[in-house]
């Protein structure tokens, strides 16, 4: 039974080994390369980068001016710890509402369903507007609440269409045998669906994860206090474009507060990596195959 | 049995041609351990009647009832999409107004379809961005979206699970750069004084104007798409593989059929449901490309080649603070969205498929 | 506000007008006469504050500091707040500073203003977004800078912001002694609908596009450049362009330069009686037909026209050439990496020998409004803004820009040097509330004395043949609500004739199909503009 674990698996032909190998290869280095050149820089002395235009390819030296000019003054201390806060918090509130609107609608025939997808689906098609978005915010009292962060964007039509796919394709019998023996609805979709459905779960969760954490645009409206701003937002006014009569023009002594404009860039952008790439592998645990198989066969 | 219900998983009714007799229109496999709960015997793609083990049918109440605890459970989510997406989306009333933010909401003067006058007054400039548009989203379809279903089949067959692991963690890298950053890197190498041009320049060769040519850009935009999105692309189809039956492979090649054979007749069976649920929501966002991907690179090939609806728009009523203008687009894309998705989905139906929703 | 007025926009606007709350209704935006009304300016009194180094030549000269006035004065007393709480919305272009609990400056800034100050601070780049919801959720506070870009800016200010006429209009303004060092064609900009409803945050000249030199490259190259007409220009860029070594006359077309050489207008002129829009003159069409030369020549950066990364490239010295503002000059020195770096600021000539008419950039950087409130409390913020304007040079400017001695700078010299703390929390020494109100805008170039001199005579030599925008503090809604999409239409034509991908004729395509979809209207709305002010 060893060789399940694999889907197809007849001892390939050495040259569509080779062929693999060789695609695969290309795909990364045409990913990687460019991707040194964002850490080079982001690592690279102001006088490299300059010399080279902005983008470096392999740097000079280690230069962590960067991520100090970053990390310093604690505001982006406090920042990281909201956006933690807002990824975590907001990835299990957009699960829990997902997958259990995902599950109602994917039972067939239940009461009332093909109007809720509507709604779903059609909340993708029609977005609301900047203004209106904020006065309803702001009715409900939201300004200035980490909620505002969480909520509007809580449920994704798109997400929540993903999961419904996945769930009605969970095989009727596995179902119909916890009914039979007594198992309510949200029995069933709490321990025979959510597990079931692992790899879908680990993925939404993941789609979710990431838009709270690189999200700055609803922070940027609704949240005054600085103290409250997550990550992408405070990150995001090191890399504003320098204006000609911005920063230290005239406090002229500020020159040498931040190293080049390109290096702060790039590592803002190797910070707001990290995260996801250490979530990543726990994740991706999720992918294994063959789920089903047990549950159903046994 | 078991085995073809696994195969159902993306609700295609039609799964592997060898395995699957019987198991189109009215009724999927399994429906005969239905007993009291008259709702499994209704078809996935069946009528929602209501009507469960053959009985009379049930009352509007009597079903309501009966399904109540799958109702609350799809609460909270509703009440979240209706108070945060469908009641600022009764804002886009000011599509039919002359907005001033400085007026209190709804008291702002009407002024019937006058916003709507960017879109249809059929100008040139207009006409051509639609052609652009659609054009953009045709090759886009062609090519960025098969992109990541090539790259997952193929790692799906890695063997090694740990380069497969590294390969996917790589390959995701490029979705989290923003799209200036993806243009400064695409300009750092393919730019007029980019890595290749001064490579061409110190070599005594002419230059390639690769980033301001307007007959290749489209091909640059869709390179860029491609670089950026392929590996991210992967994600929901490999989850999907996952789903599949291994026991499928397992019959398959028991059966004497090739790896070939296989792929195709289990495999892209087993992800069709998704492939074509993803195509009909693509679909819906036909009028919609890379905005902030083109607006940054417009500059370098000129307004004709590079005009997109959305471009048209921010040029042309955005760009004074015309809330009006940017809501009545909205509206009307909405809209156009609305009627791709339903025509799309039905389609998918006549072709036996579940698309986004069933009948 | 007890003006009557007319109701808004057009013919369907009663249900608008009678809607805005509390006082009135505003102006119709087909009123030009009403929304152009002139009204007394406040009197302009230079404050008799620290001494520039070098003597003021002209009236629209910068303060030129050598180095910081050692020894700075108090010219204050007391605090101008009554301790009650006074909120604000700005903006940043830098990294945000703590928040005032954790922030020692901010919390010394709240002692010394004798009031708690919060403030709404957003990027600046998302600002425009920022002020709109918060204009719609009535959330932008007591003290607010205004988006330029807003639609309907009088209407606007006539509903949510505080008419200061009273306050400010003529000697009134005298109560105020900062902010009436704000010269009056800063103010012109604050006029909206016959009342003062704004104050100004300056830049004077410095904010002027002009053509900057790699005079350091120029000497290794043995280049001679002077004061340069057309011919010249073209000479010197020819000269220095080497593109197997990377280097390449121009970062980007240098735009202002020719205008000037060719006496172009700075956008709409008066000539002969009638406004005219520099893009509708035949010197116009020549300076696209320049430029395109100059691309054509190679003489420009090969991707100048395209991206903007004219810093960089000059900088580094792949540009030997550049246009950037007077303003600029202190970041390229920072930038730069090369201790001979030096920059020149070649007077522009025309054909005939005579200075070149530099065009100069708006007076104003932007401008910040009050919420409507009690007379008290309105001379209450007044008295702040007062407060932040305080000039360079005092002791109340040296706290303002760069915190407390020892904690938030050093002194090398005279000059004040930003410490790693000051840097965060005195926000690079430029604390958002400098879009809130700020004084005149020096030429000062720590470290950099002969840059300050270059600028100097660069000044001296330019300044009396040069011309604000003429159409500054008018207000056309056509102008407003068309106004930058025209531009945008025209600048991409502008690109695609440079880049050779459309021939020089099609501008006059352009221009007529630009004067029918709107300049002919901006046109008529300035003209009548300009007759109700007596300025024509």
């Amino acid at each position: 039974m060893s060789t399940i674990q694999k889907g197809i698996e007849d001892g390939p032909a050495m040259s569509s080994r080779v062929l693999k190998t060789v695609v695969l290869v290309v795909c990364c280095a045409v990913v990687v390369i460019p991707f040194l050149g964002v850490i080079s820089t982001s690592i690279a002395s102001q006088q490299h980068v300059t010399n080279s235009g902005g983008f470096v390819l392999w740097p000079d030296a280690l230069h962590l001016d960067a991520y100090k000019a970053i990390f310093n003054g604690g505001v982006v201390q406090r920042a990281l710890l909201v956006s933690v806060v807002i990824a975590v918090g907001g990835t299990l509130i957009s699960l829990a509402g997902s997958t259990m609107l995902a599950y109602s609608l994917s039972r067939p025939g239940s009461f009332g369903q093909r109007p809720i997808l509507m709604i779903v689906l059609f909340s993708i098609l029609f977005s609301p507007g900047l203004i209106p978005n904020y006065l309803v915010v702001k009715q409900f009292g939201l300004l200035d609440s980490l909620f505002a962060l969480i909520l509007p964007t809580a449920i994704s039509g798109f997400n929540v269409i993903v999961l419904r796919s996945f769930f009605m394709g969970i095989p009727d019998s596995v179902l119909d045998s916890a009914r039979i023996d007594g198992a309510g609805d949200f029995r069933i979709f709490w321990s025979i669906v959510l597990p079931l459905s692992r790899a879908v779960l680990a993925v939404v969760g993941l789609f979710y994860a990431v838009g709270y954490w690189n999200a700055f645009f609803n922070a940027m409206l609704y949240i005054s206090d600085t103290a409250k701003w997550p990550l992408q937002l405070v990150l995001r006014t090191y890399v504003i474009n320098n204006t000609e009569l911005s920063s230290g023009d005239l406090g002229g002594a500020a020159a040498d507060q931040l190293p080049p404009q390109e290096s702060i860039q790039m590592a803002i952008l190797v910070v707001s990596l990290v995260p996801i790439l250490i979530v990543y592998p726990f994740l991706q645990r999720h992918f294994a195959k063959g789920m089903l198989t047990g549950a159903v066969k046994g | 049995m078991a085995r073809t219900d696994a195969l159902n998983s993306l609700q295609t009714d039609r799964t592997t041609p060898s395995d699957r007799a019987g198991a189109t229109g009215s009724g999927p496999p399994g429906t005969a351990t239905d007993r009291r709960f008259g709702r499994r015997s209704g078809s996935r793609s069946g009528s929602r009647s209501g009507s469960r083990s053959g009985g009379k049918p049930l009352s509007w109440w009597a079903r309501a009832r009966r399904d109540k605890v799958l109702l609350l459970m799809a609460l909270p989510g509703l009440v979240l999409l209706l108070v945060f997406h469908y009641l600022p989306l009764l804002g886009n009333l000011i599509a039919f107004q002359e907005y001033l933010p400085f007026v209190p909401f709804g008291r702002s003067a009407w002024v019937g379809l006058d916003n709507f006058a960017v879109i249809f007054n059929g100008d040139q400039e207009f006409l051509n961005a639609l052609k652009n548009t659609l054009l953009i989203t045709l090759v886009q379809v062609i090519f960025v979206f098969p992109a990541p279903i090539a790259l997952a089949l193929l790692l799906n067959s890695l063997l090694s699970e740990r380069i497969k692991r590294v390969v996917q963690s790589v390959l995701y890298l490029p979705h989290f750069l923003s799209w200036v950053i993806v243009i400064a890197i695409f300009q750092q190498i393919l730019g007029g004084s980019g890595l290749i041009n001064n490579f061409l320049r110190s070599h005594g060769m002419g230059t390639i104007d690769f980033l301001g040519n307007p007959d290749s850009f489209i091909a640059l935009l869709t390179s860029q798409v491609i670089w950026k999105d392929t590996g991210w692309g992967t994600i929901l189809f490999l989850a999907a593989l996952t789903q599949i039956d291994p026991g499928l492979y397992e019959a398959a090649r028991v059966d004497g059929a090739s790896r070939w054979r296989q792929l195709w007749h289990v495999t892209v069976p087993g992800i069709r449901g998704l492939i074509i649920l993803l195509l009909i929501l693509r679909l819906g966002d036909s009028l919609t490309v890379g905005f902030e991907q083109i607006i940054l690179q417009q500059n370098l090939v000129g307004r004709p080649a590079s005009e997109v609806l959305d471009t048209y728009v921010y040029n042309n009523g955005v760009l004074a603070g015309q809330w009006g203008v940017s809501a009545a687009v909205g509206l009307v894309k909405g809209l156009v969205a609305v009627v791709l998705v339903l025509g799309a989905n039905k389609i998918a139906h006549i072709f036996g498929e579940a698309g986004v929703y069933q009948k | 506000m007890t003006v009557s007025r007319r109701t808004l926009l057009g013919g369907s606007l009663a249900a608008a007008a009678v809607s805005l709350t509390g006082c009135s209704t505003v102006t119709r935006s087909d009123d030009i006469a009403a929304l152009n009304k002139p009204v007394a300016l406040p009197t302009y009194k230079r404050f008799d504050g620290p001494k520039p180094d070098l003597p003021r030549s002209h009236p629209l000269m910068p303060d030129c500091f050598y180095r910081f006035p050692a020894k700075p004065a108090k010219v204050t007393d007391g605090a101008p707040g009554d301790g009650s709480k006074i909120t604000g919305t700005t903006l940043t272009s830098n990294p945000i500073p703590p928040t005032a609990d954790r922030n020692p400056y901010w919390q010394e800034l709240n002692r010394r203003l004798g009031t708690p100050l919060e403030l709404n601070i957003t990027a600046a780049t998302d600002y425009p977004n920022k002020f709109a919801t918060s204009v719609a959720g009535d959330t932008l506070g007591d003290l607010f800078n205004i988006d330029g870009g807003f639609a309907y800016l009088p209407q606007f200010l006539e509903a949510r912001a505080q008419d200061l006429t009273e306050y400010l209009s003529g000697d009134a303004i005298l109560e105020y002694p900062f902010l009436a060092n704000a010269p009056q064609a800063s103010w012109r900009g604050c006029v909206f609908s016959g009342g003062i409803r704004a104050v100004p945050i300056q830049r004077g000249v410095m904010s002027t596009n002009t053509l900057l030199v790699r005079q350091d490259l120029l000497d290794k190259l043995g280049v001679e450049l002077g004061s340069p007409n057309v011919d010249e220009l073209q000479k010197v860029a020819k000269a220095v362009t080497d593109g197997k070594k990377n280097r390449w006359g121009f970062a980007v077309p240098p735009t202002a330069a020719v205008s000037a050489m060719l006496g172009l207008p700075n956008g709409w002129e008066v000539r002969d009686g009638k406004l005219v829009h520099s893009r509708e003159l035949p010197e116009h069409k020549e300076m696209l037909a320049i430029t395109r030369q100059m691309v054509k020549d190679g003489v420009i950066h090969p991707d100048g026209v395209a991206k903007n990364n004219q810093k960089v490239w000059f900088t580094q010295g792949s540009a030997v050439m550049t246009q950037d503002t007077y303003s600029s000059i202190q970041s390229f020195y920072r930038r730069a990496t090369d201790d001979s770096f030096s920059i020149s600021i070649p007077v522009p000539r025309a054909a005939d020998g005579k200075v070149g008419r530099v065009l100069l950039g708006s007076p104003n950087n932007s401008i910040a409004a009050i919420r409507p409130s009690s007379p008290e409390r309105t001379k209450m913020l007044l008295r702040v803004l007062n407060w932040m304007a305080a000039p360079f040079g005092t002791e109340e400017y040296l706290f303002r820009k760069f915190g407390l001695p020892g904690r938030h700078y050093t002194l090398n010299g005279t000059d004040p040097v930003l410490t790693k703390d000051g840097g965060s929390e005195v926000c690079l020494g430029e604390f958002p509330i400098q879009y809130l109100a700020d004084g005149p805008y020096p030429a000062y170039f720590p470290g950099h004395p002969e840059a300050v001199d270059t600028a100097y005579n660069h000044f001296k030599a330019v300044l009396p043949t040069a011309i604000l925008p003429p159409t500054y503090g008018l207000y056309s809604p056509t102008q407003s609500t068309k106004g930058k999409i025209l531009d945008t239409r025209m600048d991409a034509i502008t690109k695609d004739i440079q880049l050779g991908r459309a021939d020089v004729n099609s501008w006059d395509d352009a221009v007529a199909d630009y004067r029918k979809s709107g300049a002919d209207a901006i046109r008529n709305e300035y003209e009548q503009a300009l007759a109700i002010q007596g300025r024509k």
